[in-house]
Parts: C-alpha cells; structure tokens; sequence
C-alpha cells in the first residue's frame, strides 16, 4: 500500500521536473512549475480550490458534528444512526456529482416536477443552483459526502463522553450548553478536527465533483492538470503531473501546520478538562 | 523508329512480366503469411470508450479471425488513445523486443508522437493486400494524418465527419453557416453551447469557426505559422465572445464533455447539438433516447473530416498476425460491417471505386439511418483537420480569450 503511495507520487514529481524512466538527472528542469505558475490562471484556480476545499470541508465539520451530537444525545446504541449514515458512503463521489445535476439542474427532476404541477411555466426558470463563480455548488456537492463521514467518524466520541460524564452531569442537572462545551466538544474536538482536515485535503483534490458543478473558468487546480493531461500539448504530460505536486504540496503543509496547532491545543484541552474534572 | 517502338514493346513486355512476378510474389508472399497466423495470438490496442465498437471487435472480428485465419484476437483497451503510445515509448527506451501491442489504433497527433520517437514498425502499406487493392493510393486523406505524412506506416481504417445535431420538431430551418448561426443563437437564446476544449468535440467547433471567421482553412495546410494564428484568430474570439450572453447558462460555464452536451440536447435543454461522426444521433435515436425527428446538417463553409489509420508497433510479437488482422479491418466485408450505425457506424475508408458492383451495392443499400445525411453530400464539404501545433495553441488562447473573458471583464 505505502509502495503505491509513496511510488505514485515518485512517478508524478519525476514527471513534474521532465523526466521519464530511465531516469536521468540531467534532464530535470524545473520550467514546468514556472509555467504553471506564471499562467494567468493559476492565482484564480488556487484560490478556488482552496476556497471550495474549505467552505466544504467545514460545513460537513459543522453539520456532521451537529448531527453525531444529535444522534449520540437520543440513542442507545447507535448502530441505527451508523447503518444511515454509512449509506452516502458507498456512493461514490461521481454518483453524487451526477445526481446532483439530475435532481437540480434546468432540465433535472425537481424542475420537471414544478413544470409539471403548474408552478413553473417554463423549466428554465427553474433557478440554477450550481455553475456559481465562487464555487458554492461544487462545495455543497462535496459537504453532501462528507458530512456523513464527519458525523461517522465523531459520534463514537459523543457517544462514550454521554455515556460517561455526559449522562451523569445530566442527572446532576447541568445544561445542555455548559456539558456541550464543557464535556462533549472537549471529547470529540480531536476526531472533529482530524475529519475537517481529511475533508479539506480531499476537497482539495477533489476532481470529479467541482468538475461536474463547477465552472468553465476558473477551474480548481484537478481540472486544469486533467485538461492540461488529456489536451493536445505534448507538455501537458509534464505540466499536468506539477500541478499535482503543487496540490501534494498544500496537502502536506497543511496537514503539517495542523498537526503543529493541535498538538498545543490538545495538550491545552488536556489540562482544562484535567482542571475541570478535579 | 521501328527498333524504337520493338524497344518500347520488349521494355513494356518485360515490365509487364516483372509485374506479374511480382505480383504473384507478392501473393505467394501473402499466403505464406496467412499459413504462418495460424494458431498464433494477436493483441489489438485499441480506444475502448465505445461498448458498440468493443462488442463488435470481440464478437464479429474475433469469430471471423478465428475462422478464416486460425487467429485469437486479444483486444486490449485503452482508456486514452494516447495511452498505448506512452507504453511504446517506455518499451523502447527500456529495451523491450517482444512488445505488448501488435496493432494499435492510431491517428493525428498519436501518430505524430509514435513516428517522431519511432516507435512504429513498416512502412506496411505495400503488404496489405486490401489497401493496394481497394484504397485510393494518392488521396490526400490517406497519405496524410493532421498534416503529418503517413508514408506507409499507417493504413485507413475509417474516417469521421464532423456534424450539428436538431430536433426538426424544435428547429425548421436550421442555420447553414456560422454567420446564421449566430443569428440563430440570438433568436433561440440559451438553445445553444459547445463542449469546453480541450474536450475532443469542442475544440472541433471551435478549428471550424477559426475556419468560418479568418477565410478558410488553406492558409493552414502549409508551414505552421503560430504568429498568423493568434493574428487571425482574434477575430474567432470575437465570434465567439459575441454568441455568449446569448449561449446555455449565459455562456458562464461550457458543458465538460460531449457525454454532457448529448444529455443536455436529450432533456430539451438545447436545441443544437453536434459529434465529430455522421451517425452521432443515429444510435441515441434507435434506441429511443433521441426523438424519431432529430436530423443532422452541416455547414455551407463545409465541417472538419479526419481519417483513423492502422499502424504496427516496432516490437509487435507477432507481426504477420498484426497484418492479417489490418488487411481483414480494411477488406470490402469488415468495412461494410463497421458503417452499419446499429454496429458502429464509422464511415468506411474503403474506395468506393475500386469495388465491384455487387460490394458496391451493398454499401449503397446500407442503412445509415434518418438522421444521417447523404455520402455524396458529406464529401462534398469536407474540410481538413490542420497541425497539432495549431491545435494545442487555439486551446490555450480559448481558455484565455473566452473561457476567461466574463471572469475579468
């Protein structure tokens, strides 16, 4: 498994800098990154991508853990909740994307129905609600997966601090609100955050999903190594595997920077719920 | 002047003789081909994003093969055509002689890449019975690929015409040029987009327009000349940036793929369609996807027409196999077979001249479907695909000068 991953990324970052088995170093060249970045479109991509890879991941951070807290506050077992919310899992993300687009687009089912029952006159009215410059739709798209992951991977967390401390407090007549910052948030803040940055790295390289609900221009950065990739310019075999590096870049550091904050943060929790319990 | 013309005589006698020597030559040399296939392998590469074109070369050609030649076809599919010519180059920088490939599917710039790493096996045309026999040796559409001379290492196996798609229910008349075109567009806003380049149909348009807006594709044929393009081209962007408020979605966003264009013309959305094939609606109308009144049309300035080839790999293992095979694909029967839209419906290569009467009758009592326009119609405006150097930079500057264009403005 780690040979494919860390073999895979190889291969791209020796295609990034030109060079193709057997390897010769003295082919390498570093002018395919300058040509990605000097591209007029490279600052618009980035941003978008980066801006789609948040707003997505965040709100499915936010609904998921509104939704594993909801779920771990009226279950017993919870193996109900889990089965529901395992289901969105197994559809895969260019299922979503498509049904997405047949659910709510101009032509898509909704529309047809409005159409049908009269309340439309035309289906064109109908408001698009995806194609959006800020790439709105493409991170609705993306939340729509993730949010049941998030809650997934959170309601174990909520689900033992309830049964624990939660349900004692309870009893002992503590609100609602001070055991949800006090007891709950505590417990499940490590698995919330970690699911937020698995989320964001996926979003950020996510393809299928801004690529179907997105825009033309501009494009998120797996769009653009893909249409560099499969267009007609011989260079787009190199050009297409840098921008890849660029996204393998992102991931990296911010999973790095993350992990630097979390560590201060968790031993800050650690203390405050130390302090709290004594 | 008597010892002339015996001169003459003996000379012509004596070619004459050659060439039925030759000839026979080269029969003997054919059949010795034909007896050495038998039992032997051969791995046909080939784009496999068509379920019809799949089902049709492992069932139809595969029982021929086995039957007439003792031959098991391998179909070895490849997501992206260029993928197989990836795995070529690899093969021989890294050596290997028993290749993985021994025919492969090819056409414009793939062909271009494979001859320039010289990664392909020939020239073969001179040992295909079938091509010598049938196809026209000096037509341009043979002897040259997107501009790139084929000299024998490539032999025609099809070719495609590139057409716009209508609902005669929706549309009456529909637009016969780019300049009613955009009349059109503006009367029926919305009704109207084309695939984002650099997806394959999209970028097609978007060479004819170039074509329709700067005079003519001529100017292109000879040497490439980037600085005339972006020149001319100017004026294509213009176009184009002229038809978008009036385009679907306000010409905001662009359809991804054709895939995408096909289910938007399918649910109504747009009135217009195109494909780079005569038949592309025929199959979607048989199988009641499209309504029994969609037709297509083509345009006065004439559409893009390209032709697809057959090549051997310079390591192909089993080489007679692979010429078996490409003179079976190229032969009147398997040329039929493939212009029938409920197979596949690629046009035929084939010289409709050089067959006899009863093959020719039945390719003119072939049934290409309601929707599909005459032979004789599309031949005559046909315009040629032009360089891959031109082709690479109208994508670019499409993305720059139009896709781009609303986001700065």
């Amino acid at each position: 498994m780690s040979l494919l991953f860390w073999g895979g990324i190889f291969v791209v970052f020796m295609r990034s800098l030109g060079m193709t088995p057997p390897y010769a170093f003295a082919d390498a060249t570093l002018r395919f990154y300058e040509t990605v970045s000097r591209d007029e479109s490279f600052a618009a991509s980035f941003v978008l991508t980066a801006r789609v890879a948040a707003m997505s991941s965040l709100a499915a951070g936010l609904l998921g853990s509104m939704i594993a807290l909801l779920a771990s506050l009226s279950t017993r077992s919870g193996w109900g909740i889990r089965l529901v919310l395992n289901l969105p899992l197994f559809t895969p993300y260019i299922v979503a994307a498509q049904a997405i687009v047949l659910l709510l687009s101009q032509s898509g089912l909704l529309s047809r129905i409005f159409y049908g029952t009269g309340i439309l006159s035309d289906m064109m009215e109908f408001p698009t609600l995806f194609y959006d410059e800020l790439g709105l739709g493409a991170s609705l798209g993306l939340a729509f997966k993730e949010t049941p992951f998030v809650a997934l991977m959170v309601f174990p967390y909520f689900l033992a601090s309830h049964r624990t401390y939660g349900s004692v407090a309870k009893t002992l007549g503590v609100g609602l609100w001070l055991r949800l910052v006090k007891i709950y948030l505590p417990a499940a803040m490590p698995a919330i955050a970690i699911s937020v940055l698995i989320c964001f790295t996926y979003g950020f390289t996510a393809f299928e999903v801004p690529r179907m609900l997105g825009r033309t221009y501009p494009q998120v950065l797996s769009s653009w190594s893909y249409d560099l990739y499969m267009g007609s310019d011989p260079e787009g075999r190199s050009l297409a595997p840098a921008i890849g590096m660029v996204i393998v870049s992102v991931n990296a550091i911010s999973a790095y920077v993350f992990f630097c904050i979390f560590r201060r943060l968790h031993k800050r929790l650690a203390i405050t719920r130390a302090g709290s319990l004594a | 002047m008597k010892s002339q013309i015996a001169k003459i005589f003996r000379i012509i006698l004596v070619f004459q003789i050659f060439m039925a020597f030759s000839a026979r030559a080269a029969d003997e040399n054919w059949s010795k081909i034909t007896q050495s296939v038998e039992g032997q392998d051969v791995n046909f590469s080939m784009w496999g994003g068509s379920e019809n074109i799949n089902q049709w070369v492992d069932k139809w050609v595969t029982a021929r093969l086995r039957e007439k030649y003792g031959v098991k076809l391998k179909r070895i599919p490849a997501r992206d055509p260029a993928d197989p010519i990836n795995k070529l180059i690899t093969e021989k920088q890294s050596g290997r002689k028993q290749g993985s490939i021994d025919l492969l599917w090819v056409n414009g710039e793939n062909f271009k890449i494979a001859r320039n790493a010289d990664i392909l096996h020939g020239p073969i045309a001179g040992q295909i019975p079938s091509y010598l026999k049938f196809y026209e040796q000096n037509a341009a559409e043979n002897n040259f690929d997107f501009g790139t001379p084929t000299e024998g290492y490539e032999v025609p196996y099809g070719r495609a015409q590139f057409v716009f798609v209508y609902d005669s229910a929706k549309v009456k008349t529909p637009p016969q040029s780019f300049v009613e075109l955009e009349r059109w567009i503006a009367a029926n806003p919305g009704k109207f987009t084309y695939p984002a380049p650099p997806d394959f149909t999209g970028s097609a348009f978007v060479r004819q327009a170039l074509y329709a807006t700067t005079g003519g594709p001529e100017q292109y044929m000879k040497q490439v000349n980037l600085d005339t393009l972006r020149k001319n081209a100017k004026a294509t962007w213009d176009y184009l940036n002229r038809l978008k408020p009036n385009l679907w979605m306000k010409g905001q966003t662009y359809p991804e793929s054709k895939a995408r264009l096909d289910a938007l013309f399918a649910d109504g959305e747009l009135w217009i369609s195109m494909g780079y094939s005569p038949t592309t609606a025929e199959a979607d109308i048989r199988k009641g996807l499209l309504p029994k009144t969609v037709r297509t049309f083509i345009m006065n300035e004439g559409t893009l027409a390209n032709t697809h080839f057959l090549a051997i790999p310079f390591n192909a293992k089993n080489l007679n196999a692979a010429l078996v095979l490409a003179n079976f694909l190229l032969s009147p029967e398997a040329q039929l077979a493939k212009a029938d839209p409920a197979v596949w419906g690629d046009f035929p290569a084939i010289d409709m001249a050089k067959l006899p009467e009863s093959e020719r009758k039945k390719f003119a009592s072939l049934d290409l479907g309601i929707s599909t326009l005459p032979l004789a119609i599309l031949a005559a405006h046909r315009v040629p695909e032009i360089q891959s150097e031109y082709l690479v930079e109208i994508e670019k500057l499409w993305k720059k000068s139009v896709a781009a264009e609303r986001a700065r403005r």
